[in-house]
């Protein structure tokens, strides 16, 4: 089964537009979208009971009920998702968000709205080939969605 | 001297001098009293004064001068006070302000050369009066006090009053700038959607059908809706997963989705699918653009309110299609609440849809984020819309746990500061702006609050 990236935003036309943004990434990953926080976590939990892979989680913060830097600080010490990747997407975040964003949800990325697509992507791709070769699996597999200059440095490091 | 329980006493008896003493000994001669009718001047500030006054009926008021030419009040007293203390025993003898009479007055004066009476206390004119002069000065501090305070908090007003006029005006700028852009955009929007669906008229049926359901809803599922109708098309139709999930964001019909998976005569399935996927998309994307370039127009409208006087109003219009506006502006924030509406069939009005449409805006919006900000279970809000012969109603209620008393108040000042993070345009400018607005109609806006029931009525002259 393909590894998922979870989208997570309360504003349908953003998660539209994001999903478009990644269709290059398809072929090789599952696009999930989520409208909330409490519907990603469920989401989480039915993924980890099918033993699914979850690469990457791409969040909006500001959304009502849970927002996404509390839901991404309770992923952080969740064990079953060490290797997901985060990523920050929103145009809201206050300067103390960011700071608990980077020190309690220790977030991989920030992205900031309304964002570029191929900015995103290159972030994305680099965030990817890390949570691939973390999981064990192929990166050979996945191209060409992999960051070579990283898949190198990490062989390299190995040795 | 010390006395037998260790107490300090001065050699003299120590009775005070008291103001009854000094009127008694110094402001009871007739010859040297004064009698002023209101608005007489006892002398001006900055002009020589060698008297010490009693005031022994009325009042005086003293007023010292500001640069600029306004002029504010140093101090105001009546029978039993004196005046001129600070120049007579400063030896300045410079009067420090202009007094006059604000009602009849008498008063009565020593001159410097006024020689001492004896007191066992006090044996110089200055120690007769020191208490006097304390006290004035105390008095004077005070008052100076006041005046500083005063102007503070005018410079406080003044200031933030500037501040929301400055935005205000900056809020218009930018919307005026903006609003021939977001014209355009509202503009071409429409024609691309008339533009292609005559362009579509070529296509087979089938997929007209799907542009035709992607133009008129939109995308209406939600991502969890989208899922379970993406498992449906796996189970039913054995769909594979790429093709469920696509289908599964669509609002196409499953019925429709089996004829798209038969193929047809000219196209494989496979072929037939993705075309009536970029269709329906076609039509999605433009509704949705369609959508956002009205919003935008909302908000641009509404920001010109701030920076404007008067916006035209037209006959003919109708009050329920600016509510159903309001609604649909609202649609995403009102996706977790209960919208039920009652309109009677009311005759047109003469209004500014734009203004109405923000008032409505702004009640909705506010009812909505205090059900979904205290998770109010099954939250509801009425909209009722009814007239008389003179009048227009329409009432906004929530089931809400209301709005605490001292705050109803004070809900409809206007607050630059708005919940979230900063200003929220287009989307809720504030009570206050639906009261001027409602204000401008002759109408009025009521506000009735207990938990479980708030309702913001509205009314409008016809």
């Amino acid at each position: 089964m393909q590894p998922i990236i979870l989208c997570v935003d309360d504003q349908r036309d953003v998660l539209v537009a994001l999903k478009r943004d990644l269709e290059p990434l398809e072929d090789k990953f599952e696009i999930v979208t989520s409208e909330s926080a409490s519907e990603a976590c469920e989401l989480l939990e039915d993924f980890d009971s099918q033993g699914r892979f979850v690469a990457l989680a791409i969040c909006d913060h500001i959304m009502p009920g849970k927002n996404g830097v509390r839901m991404l600080s309770e992923l952080a010490n969740d064990g079953r998702f060490s290797g997901m990747r985060k990523l920050l997407l929103t145009g809201l975040a206050s300067h103390q968000d960011t700071i608990e964003a980077i020190n309690s949800a220790k977030i991989d990325c920030y992205v900031e709205k309304p964002w570029k697509q191929d900015d995103l992507m290159s972030h994305i791709k680099r965030l990817l080939t890390h949570a691939i070769l973390d999981a064990g699996l192929v990166h050979a597999k996945f191209a060409p969605h992999m960051d070579a200059k990283i898949v190198i440095e990490r062989m390299r490091n190995k040795f | 001297m010390i006395d037998a329980n260790n107490n300090i006493r001065n050699s003299q008896q120590t009775r005070p001098v008291s103001v009854e003493w000094l009127r008694q000994v110094y402001f009871s001669n007739p010859e040297q009293i004064l009698t002023l009718n209101i608005g007489d001047i006892l002398f001006n500030e900055g002009s020589s004064n060698t008297r010490l006054f009693f005031v022994l009926e009325g009042r005086l008021v003293g007023y010292v001068n500001n640069e600029d030419g306004t002029a504010y009040q140093v101090f105001n007293c009546s029978a039993g006070q004196f005046v001129g203390l600070m120049s007579f025993f400063s030896g300045s003898f410079l009067a420090g302000s202009t007094v006059y009479a604000i009602e009849p007055t008498r008063v009565a004066y020593i001159e410097n050369t006024q020689t001492v009476a004896f007191h066992e206390s006090a044996r110089s004119l200055f120690d007769q009066f020191l208490p006097a002069v304390i006290e004035n000065i105390a008095y004077r501090r005070e008052q100076e006090r006041k005046v500083a305070r005063e102007k503070d908090r005018a410079i406080r007003n003044l200031v933030e009053t500037e501040k929301r006029a400055s935005l205000g005006q900056l809020a218009a700028g930018i919307a005026h700038e903006l609003n021939n852009a977001i014209a355009v955009l509202d503009r071409n929007a429409s024609w691309l959607m008339n533009e292609i669906s005559v362009l579509v008229e070529d296509y087979d049926d089938i997929l007209k059908e799907c542009f035709r359901v992607g133009i008129t809803t939109g995308r209406s599922l939600s991502s969890s809706q989208a899922r379970k109708k993406a498992a449906q098309l796996v189970s039913e139709l054995g769909m594979d997963n790429h093709m469920a999930n696509k289908f599964g964001e669509t609002d196409l019909d499953v019925e429709i989705i089996k004829r798209l998976k038969q193929g047809n005569k000219r196209e494989l399935p496979a072929e037939l699918q993705n075309k009536a996927l970029r269709l329906w998309g076609v039509g999605e994307t433009l509704y949705s653009t369609k959508i956002a370039a009205r919003h935008a127009t909302h908000v641009v409208k509404s920001v010109r309110v701030l920076g404007s006087t008067n916006s035209e109003r037209s006959s003919g219009e109708s009050i329920r299609e600016t509510i159903e506006e309001a609604l649909l502006l609202l649609s995403n924030a009102l996706r977790e609440v209960n919208v039920k509406t009652e309109f009677v069939d009311i005759a047109p009005i003469t209004c500014n849809t734009g203004e109405m449409v923000q008032v409505w805006v702004n009640i909705i919006k506010n009812a909505c984020e205090s059900l979904v900000s205290t998770k109010t279970p099954n939250p509801t809000i009425w909209i009722r819309c009814w007239d008389d012969s003179s009048n227009v109603y329409v009432s906004i209620k929530d089931n809400g746990p209301g709005i605490p008393l001292d705050l109803q108040k004070t809900i409809f000042h206007p607050n630059v500061s708005t919940k979230a993070l900063g200003l929220s345009f287009g989307l809720g400018l504030g009570l206050s702006i639906c009261e001027r607005i409602v204000a401008s109609y002759n109408g009025e806006i009521s506000l009735q609050s207990e938990f479980g029931s708030t309702v913001f009525t509205v009314r409008l002259s016809k």
